[in-house]
């Protein structure tokens, strides 16, 4: 079972990635790729964008698969189709522990995250893409690692051009072209805070180092949305008499739904991995939807819901404070792409997934900072000095998932 | 039938034509028994047109030797559909294409430096898809590939070109007639600029002696100015089809100068109005008396 999750794990990362690459003119007026298609099913995106907005766009009754997928089998999400999680996974290769009794308590982190963006949301801040593991992945890789992958890969190249030796620069044009053609963008992208969001990114990834999965058991909050789904779920693990009691599958899962030892599955915690399945040396554990125990302790904790969601719902006088909640105040730097909406509309949807950014022809979309004050952190503006708005051009509005951006 | 059928129907009948002498025919009817060295062609079918007019000029033969490596030079600037005439007819720019390879040529290269995406202006013109079908090599400039080269002359001092023209055996420079803000018309020597790298739109601070400089240093062996569509408000961008005016015609000669001075005059404008044709004239370039050529006109 864990190779066959591997293969659709492997099918899926393959998948985003290549509509990560598609989100790029080809010069027509349409993509003609489903680009945003991943961020379309997410459902954490299409609660908070209903909160905060009170419109859902059609792409997101995607998401509804996904929850009822969730709702009966739990989080094969995150086992088997976040990409984030395929990386997760990848770079834990290189040696995280697995789930130890050190940290019990911290799963609990994530559904607090949750809470306080949900409670956000209601009051119309919308901060869940920023840690949306979706649109995490979207924006790190299009304003970050990306831009470095090719600057890399030209620079390289570039140089051997520069350089000129007899033969090896015929070799290495002829792999230039192919790498132009199929990974390449078209021209070498360049963003503000581009290394800050490389490092984030790869300090989130680097946590698997400390743990397996880390960001996946304590800080996603699309797993803590799908965990809190997962309580309903038909599946259930069963483990047999046979049971010998060695741990192993304690020691193995990636969840650390089994922290309590064998016979303690938590299904809100599970990712469905199956790797427990497959390590146990006498078979005893075994998945189905008939027999087994299913149970999903969640302590939250009364005070700590409390906390989170009155942090939530508390940040958005906070931020409203700033100065461009003023009557009359705005930033005559801050040019929306076309086809924005309203400003306080456009907070209220964009979730900074940086598709927009990505997919700009010049180049000229960029994060903010504070140029829309810190509720508009990372949201998109136009640098003319770094590109101009080409005026036939509407793929900004094609792939913009909320619709803060209406397509032209 | 689809575009390209329409196109490659339209290219078989007009290289059956002259290859078979039937322009020729037509031509020495005309009142000429020999090859003309300035061409005006007039007709609905633009691929035709444009075989007719290089027809009169003697065939493609005249200009592409085989194993010769061709550029064809068509205006690509913009992100603008052919309706919009900012750019290149895409059918004139395949017509030449064909030609040049039934002429035998070992490579026909097409490409401009453009001024909107490279992308959207290939695509959108609709050269990057004719050229290709009709056997050329479409590539989008590479930066790396501009070569410095030193002009010495009026107005500039050196500039970079692009090695691929610089290369070439045959050079084949095809430009869309219009009005542009700063030269008044921009014809075949504006379109030169497409082969400039560096900050290149400083030189509209010293147009007219900035393009002569080019055309000395860039010497095509045949224009083709494509008047099948001008534009006559706004350009060189335009965008609005109300500026658009379908002439049908296309101009051809070895004289770029001579065809600048004839596409002035479809606007309208005397040809000394242009002050870079009277500079290119005293340079050697051409002439800007076109009538004095020998000329040759047909309509299909």
């Amino acid at each position: 079972m864990k190779t066959f999750r591997i293969i659709i794990q492997g099918f899926f990362l393959i998948l985003f990635l290549f509509l990560f690459l598609r989100t790029e003119s080809q010069g027509d007026d349409r993509l003609g790729y489903p680009v945003r298609i991943f961020l379309d099913f997410d459902p954490l995106l299409f609660v908070s964008t209903l909160l905060s907005s009170h419109r859902v766009m059609p792409g997101f009754y995607l998401s509804l698969i996904l929850i009822i997928a969730t709702v009966l089998l739990g989080r094969i999400f995150c086992g088997w189709i976040c990409p984030l999680g395929t990386l997760h996974n990848l770079v834990g290769l290189a040696g995280g522990t697995r789930s130890k009794a050190a940290r019990p308590s911290w799963y609990r982190v994530k559904y607090y995250i949750l809470l306080g963006i949900l409670a956000a949301s209601l009051f119309s801040v919308q901060p869940a893409g920023i840690m949306d593991p979706l649109s995490l992945l979207v924006r790190s890789l299009a304003l970050g690692i990306y831009p470095a992958f090719n600057s890399l890969i030209r620079s390289t190249f570039d140089a051997l051009y520069e350089l000129n030796p007899p033969v090896i620069v015929d070799i290495s044009e002829y792999i230039y072209a192919i790498l132009k053609r199929s990974v390449l963008s078209f021209r070498q992208p360049y963003f503000l805070q581009g290394a800050m969001f490389s490092a984030i990114f790869v300090g989130v990834l680097l946590l698997n180092l400390l743990e397996r999965r880390f960001w996946c058991k304590y800080l996603c909050p699309l797993g803590a949305l799908l965990g809190l789904l997962a309580r309903f779920s038909l599946l259930k693990q069963s483990v047999s008499e046979g049971c010998t009691s060695c741990g192993a599958c304690t020691e193995i899962c990636q969840g650390g739904a089994l922290d309590g030892g064998p016979g303690t599955w938590n299904k809100s915690e599970c990712l469905v991995c199956f790797d427990c399945d497959d390590i146990c040396p006498v078979g005893a554990v075994s998945f189905g939807l008939s027999k087994g125990t299913s149970a999903a302790s969640l302590n939250l904790g009364r005070r700590n819901i409390l906390l989170s969601l009155a942090a939530g719902g508390l940040s958005v006088p906070l931020l409203r404070t700033g100065v461009l909640s003023a009557e009359g105040y705005f930033n005559p730097r801050l040019i929306r792409p076309p086809g924005s909406r309203d400003e306080r509309d456009f907070l209220s949807r964009c979730v900074r997934c940086g598709e927009c950014m990505k997919v700009c022809i010049t180049g000229g979309l960029q994060p903010t900072l504070l140029d829309a004050g810190i509720e508009g952190i990372w949201t998109p503006m136009l640098v003319p000095r770094l590109g101009y708005c080409e005026y036939r051009c509407t793929l900004c509005g094609q792939v913009c998932p909320t619709g803060a951006i209406e397509e032209l | 039938m689809d575009r390209r059928e329409f196109l490659k129907s339209s290219l078989f009948a007009a290289l059956g034509f002259s290859t078979f002498g039937g322009f020729n025919r037509l031509v020495k009817q005309a009142g000429a028994s020999e090859r003309y060295d300035f061409m005006v062609a007039r007709g609905e079918a633009p691929a035709a047109v444009t075989a007719a007019a290089i027809s009169g000029l003697g065939g493609m033969g005249r200009f592409v030797s085989p194993g010769d490596s061709v550029v064809v030079k068509p205006n690509i600037g913009w992100d603008r559909t052919p309706e919009q005439a900012a750019t290149t007819n895409p059918e004139v720019v395949a017509s030449l294409v064909a030609l040049c390879v039934a002429a035998g040529a070992r490579k026909v290269k097409v490409f401009d430096h453009t001024v909107n995406d490279p992308r959207r202006c290939y695509r959108q013109s609709g050269i990057e898809n004719a050229a290709r079908a009709a056997g050329a090599e479409v590539s989008y400039v590479d930066k790396r590939k501009f070569r410095d080269v030193k002009l010495r002359g009026y107005a500039l001092n050196e500039w970079p070109l692009y090695s691929d023209v610089l290369d070439a055996d045959v050079v084949i420079n095809v430009p869309v007639a219009k009005t542009h803000g700063i030269a008044t018309l921009t014809l075949s020597m504006k379109n030169l600029m497409g082969v400039m790298g560096g900050w290149r739109f400083r030189i509209h601070q010293k147009l007219d002696r900035s393009l002569v400089d080019i055309a000395l240093a860039v010497r095509p062996v045949l224009t083709v100015l494509d008047a099948v569509r001008i534009l006559t408000a706004h350009g060189p961008q335009g965008g609005d089809p109300g500026d658009v005016k379908r002439l049908n015609r296309v101009i051809a000669g070895i004289d770029p100068v001579a065809v600048d001075a004839y596409g002035a005059t479809l606007f309208g404008v005397e040809p000394r109005e242009l002050a870079y044709l009277g500079i290119a004239e005293e340079a050697g370039l051409g002439t800007v008396n076109f009538r004095r050529l020998k000329s040759g006109s047909i309509v299909l």
